[in-house]
């Protein structure tokens, strides 16, 4: 049995990092022995390193891999036919896309892991689901967008899919109503990310134009919030004006890279940090890609995720910046680590002269 | 050519350039540089910025005097007229060298400063502000401008319009779309695109130092590749060393370069994650490459077997180098083109070069300099003498 499937295929407490460490690490070391064997640019990236795999401990000495790789080249560790689907990130600031190569079972197993871990908030049945975003009907089936992926990815836990922003751009209160109408006596699921959840129904939603609030809902939003910055809008805000507007009190906020789709990082409603579990794991590097072990002290998030099978995404060194905040956090049964993005690693001046 | 000409930020001058015009090195423009230098010099918070304190130091007076009687021919020579300059985003002040070439030329300017919300260059332009205001220097005033605007072809289009000369550093894609503009029939263009930089070693001489002289040269080194963060174009990137090189003068040398980085170079987040990336993709590109073993944090050495004819994309960034073990110097006849620029040595001589390139006329690399001197800009650049081309003769007979 693959030690994945240890993971995928068996009751298991999500949560219960402590008893998984183990596993955990010979999961990783597993898949990227795998990929070293199937493609080609990371056996040649470890063997130019000279690194030994087999020798490593931990996990903190597991190389890693610059996030950008998968912008600047095409990484897949199977046979292009078994190419199932290619996830593309969003790309905001850079011009170049990353590129996800998945094969079947890669995505399947990305369902999975997300449903073990969403499945503790949201229950085991599908709910009415309400998403603030347009409908992506018109997409290429083989090639996605982050976005797109994110909210399929989390349509497996809906149902009664609503999707209430129209091509102009704003909320179609029809449709929003007809859907509170129907499902909002009970628990519903709404999904949108973060900067839309913001848009729609903190700044633009008409309270008189909606017939009954969101006390029943359930909302999950990810994606960051360096839109929201710039409107000095941070969780706490967000929390409080979704729950004075719309009295909607349960809001759980994501953190995931399309390089790692499914396992999923959730903040958690009683230390609002992000928590590791047990398909994942943080590590914070500094300056000189050293892991930081104080807490507090921040640094570049590194993310390592038994998932990916497909293409060599297990351990990425993000552009994003955090830090580990004490584990012994008040009332949570986490036995993972907890940790804050603060956003984007802030850039440097760059001194030189290469290009205008 | 319809643009909203509102877009055209005047940072400092006015909007009606008046072109006048001089003799290269006129007395106002060398006092006013002395001026620009002193007060620099005496700002408080110059020190902050080392690019702006080594440019201080560049145009003071007694080097610009230097220059200056360097240049002198007996030809009678003047400015064109306006010059319009389009600047690096990349070297926060740069733009001033640009500005001097065609001031000391004898010309009217008009500079596009890629980032003028810069700390040293909002510094830099209230002295220079200051200095305007005095009463001899009023002309200049009225004959230059330093501007903004976002990158816009149709700006740029009228700006090159209506100049006599353009100094443009960018890309190939850049200088691309300034040779389409249509310029006046005797507008004179310079052009400085993207260069490479290489650095010959000899490994026998470094072991002849002693203790002084080789800290010296590390410092040397330290300043041509990390005061820009190894992004000049005229920071090394592949690092040469000649036959048979001793190698464990060379593990020395590199060590005491890496203790030297460890406690003057201020890292960050960015620059690492940078330096990362450039590295993991030649890594992966590559199949016979060799990361040296070292345990080094900030020095990464990637050795290469071969010279590569696309060697020109192995660039290193913060201290990320390429080295070379070098059989014959002719070697460099595979690789070297136009765009190959500064080759910086140690332990070799002028007379060795100057040898070399006259027996075998390699197609580029324009400055030959021992190491330490890279950064020093020089009115000879990319191989051109800059004065010469920004002014004209007035033959009298």
């Amino acid at each position: 049995m693959k030690l994945i499937n240890k993971y995928l295929y068996k009751k298991i407490n999500i949560k219960n990092v402590a008893n998984h460490k183990q596993l955990f690490f010979k999961t990783i070391l597993n898949q990227l022995l795998s990929h070293k064997k199937n493609c080609l640019e990371y056996k040649n990236l470890i063997n130019n390193f000279d690194l030994k795999l087999k020798r490593f401990k931990t996990v903190e000495e597991l190389p890693f891999l610059h996030v950008n790789m998968f912008k600047e080249k095409d990484l897949y560790s199977i046979k292009k036919k078994n190419i199932y689907k290619i996830l593309n990130s969003s790309g905001t600031t850079n011009k170049k896309l990353s590129k996800i190569f998945l094969d079947s079972i890669n995505a399947k197993n990305q369902i999975i892991a997300l449903k073990k871990i969403v499945a503790s908030f949201l229950g085991e049945e599908r709910l009415p689901m309400l998403i603030f975003e347009k409908n992506p009907n018109l997409i290429d089936k083989k090639k996605f967008g982050a976005k797109v992926a994110a909210i399929l990815g989390f349509s497996i836990f809906g149902k009664n899919y609503t999707y209430v922003i129209n091509s102009k751009n704003e909320i179609d209160y029809k449709v929003l109503n007809n859907f509170l109408e129907k499902f909002a006596d009970n628990k519903f699921f709404i999904f949108g990310f973060t900067s839309s959840i913001y848009e729609f129904l903190i700044k633009k939603i008409d309270n008189r134009k909606i017939f009954r609030l969101f006390e029943n809902g359930i909302l999950f939003h990810g994606g960051g919030w360096k839109k929201l910055e710039k409107n000095k809008i941070n969780n706490e805000i967000f929390k409080s004006k979704l729950n004075y507007k719309l009295k909607l009190s349960t809001v759980v906020n994501y953190y995931g890279v399309v390089e790692q789709t499914g396992s999923i990082f959730i903040e958690c409603e009683k230390c609002n940090c992000f928590h590791t579990n047990i398909f994942n794991d943080v590590i914070i590097r500094d300056e000189n890609l050293n892991p930081i072990k104080q807490n507090n002290k921040r640094g570049m998030i590194q993310v390592l995720s038994i998932l990916p099978s497909s293409y060599p995404g297990n351990s990425i060194l993000l552009e994003d910046e955090g830090f580990i905040v004490n584990q012994k956090n008040e009332k949570c049964d986490n036995t993972g680590k907890s940790f804050k993005i603060v956003g984007r690693i802030p850039k440097a001046e760059v001194r030189g002269c290469s290009d205008v | 050519m319809t643009f909203d000409k509102s877009k055209i930020q005047y940072l400092i001058g006015s909007k009606n350039n008046k072109s006048d015009i001089s003799e290269p090195f006129s007395d106002v423009n060398l006092e006013f540089l002395n001026e620009l230098s002193l007060n620099i010099f005496k700002h408080k918070n110059s020190k902050k910025y080392k690019d702006l304190i080594a440019f201080a130091f560049w145009c003071r007076k007694k080097n610009i005097i230097k220059i200056k009687n360097n240049f002198l021919d007996k030809q009678f020579r003047l400015g064109l007229g306006i010059i319009f300059h389009l600047t690096p985003s990349n070297v926060p002040i740069a733009f001033m060298y640009s500005f001097i070439f065609g001031l000391l030329s004898g010309n009217s300017n008009i500079v596009r400063v890629s980032k003028p919300d810069l700390e040293q260059v909002k510094l830099l332009f209230s002295i220079i502000k200051k200095i305007f205001r005095i009463r001899k220097f009023e002309k200049l005033s009225q004959n230059n401008s330093f501007i903004y605007y976002d990158k816009d072809t149709n700006i740029s289009d009228y700006f090159s319009s209506f100049v006599d000369g353009r100094v443009v550093w960018g890309n190939d894609k850049t200088i691309g779309d300034f040779k389409k503009m249509t310029t006046k029939s005797k507008c004179v263009d310079l052009f400085f695109g993207d260069k490479y930089s290489i650095s010959l070693f000899s490994s026998k001489k470094l072991k002849k130092l002693n203790k002084i002289e080789f800290s010296n040269l590390i410092k040397n080194f330290y300043n041509d590749v990390f005061i820009m963060d190894q992004n000049a174009c005229t920071s090394p990137h592949l690092i040469i060393w000649e036959k048979k090189p001793l190698k464990s003068i060379i593990e020395i040398f590199w060590n005491n370069l890496e203790k030297f980085v460890q406690d003057n170079y201020l890292t960050s987040l960015s620059i690492t994650s940078k330096k990362y990336q450039i590295l993991n993709n030649y890594l992966m590109e590559n199949s016979d490459l060799r990361i040296n073993k070292m345990n080094n944090k900030y020095i990464k050495r990637i050795k290469i077997n071969k010279l590569d004819k696309n060697i020109i994309n192995y660039r290193g960034f913060s201290g990320l180098f390429f080295e070379y073990e070098m059989k014959d110097i002719l070697e460099l006849n595979e690789i070297i083109n136009r765009n190959f620029q500064t080759l910086s040595y140690f332990g070799y001589d002028k007379i060795f070069f100057e040898k070399i390139f006259k027996r075998n006329k390699f197609k580029g690399i324009d400055r030959i300099v021992p190491v330490g001197e890279t950064l020093e800009m020089s009115l000879i650049w990319d191989g051109i003498n800059v004065v010469n081309h920004l002014s004209r003769i007035v033959s009298i007979k």
